[in-house]
């Protein structure tokens, strides 16, 4: 009798154990909300009169290592010190088209876990996606709008391609 | 021995105090309506807003891969008054190692001066100047843990 009791029991515990873990498992792949989204910044890009002469400026006044693309400012990662992050520079033309349909004067690239599944949910989420994904050694790429116009590029970075490609230009970083 | 090494060590690893920018600080942008926006990043970007009303990206020095160091987002109300006199709707803060004689470096370079350094207390030391094209720009030699 006392035997059946505690299988009885056991099997009992045994079921809520596995419903709750279970439960815990199902909350993880499914809820979105707590999905990694953006985890930095990858970089800022503003319009100016005359690009060239301002990426001058800052590497005279401010000691930024610029090339003709701007600077990458070089970093490690919070959670994973031994990787390395970078964040991209770049002052463009007034003219350029690639802010557009923004019509500010700025655009700030975020950096992201996984592009794919993040743009799956924004399309769920009813937000505004001006392109398609591309796909570059040094990461995949989207652009989206967000509430107020700001055109946002999303940056799912390979940090390792992207230093190479840095080095192979010649260019140093700024840290 | 050992402390013959330490001090070796110590001597070929000097602070580095060349006075410049060394990464970016905060980004700060014109909105509409803040609370609006920043509910919207927080929704759909998962960018989380702390209480004071900015988010902090975290990172790691490149030099120094103990010290975390932060960056400040945030959408201002537009025509907020710490943008002026720029015009723009941006402003970006940049991190630099010595400030002051940045500043020195910055006068005798003629680059226009907004305010003198302003300290404060475990955050860090301030100053904002003008580039070449009426971007008006932050800089801040932090505090950091």
């Amino acid at each position: 009798m006392t035997k059946i009791a505690f299988i009885i029991i056991a099997l009992a515990t045994s079921f809520c154990f596995g419903f709750v873990f279970k439960a815990t498992i199902t909350q993880d792949a499914t809820d979105n909300t707590t999905m990694r989204r953006v985890t930095g910044i990858g970089g800022i890009f503003f319009k100016c009169k005359e690009p060239k002469k301002v990426r001058e400026w800052y590497k005279t006044h401010l000691g930024l290592n610029t090339n003709q693309y701007g600077t990458v400012f070089e970093w490690r990662q919070a959670t994973d010190s031994s990787k390395k992050g970078f964040s991209q520079w770049s002052p463009f033309g007034e003219k350029t088209k690639y802010f557009e349909p923004s019509t500010k004067e700025f655009m700030i690239n975020y950096r992201v876990d996984n592009l794919e599944a993040l743009v799956e949910e924004l399309k769920r989420e009813s937000v505004t996606i001006t392109d398609t994904i591309q796909t570059f050694d040094y990461g995949k790429f989207v652009h989206i709008m967000d509430i107020e116009g700001n055109k946002i590029e999303l940056w799912e970075p390979n940090d390792i391609v992207y230093e190479q490609l840095g080095k192979q230009l010649g260019s140093q970083t700024t840290k | 021995m050992e402390d013959q090494k330490k001090q070796t060590d110590n001597s070929t690893s000097p602070v580095d105090t060349t006075p410049k920018v060394t990464g970016i600080g905060g980004i700060f942008f014109f909105s509409d309506n803040p609370k609006e926006t920043k509910e919207w990043y927080t929704k759909h970007l998962g960018i989380e807003i702390n209480d004071w009303g900015s988010s902090s990206f975290e990172s790691r020095n490149i030099n120094r891969p103990e010290e975390i160091n932060s960056l400040q987002w945030k959408p201002c109300k537009k025509g907020d008054e710490s943008f002026s006199p720029s015009k723009k709707d941006f402003m970006i803060n940049y991190r630099v190692q010595n400030i002051e004689g940045l500043v020195n470096k910055l006068k005798e370079n003629g680059v226009t001066i907004l305010d003198s350094i302003a300290t404060y207390d475990g955050i860090g030391k301030f100053v904002h100047i003008m580039d070449t094209e009426g971007n008006k720009i932050q800089l801040w030699e932090p505090v950091d843990n």
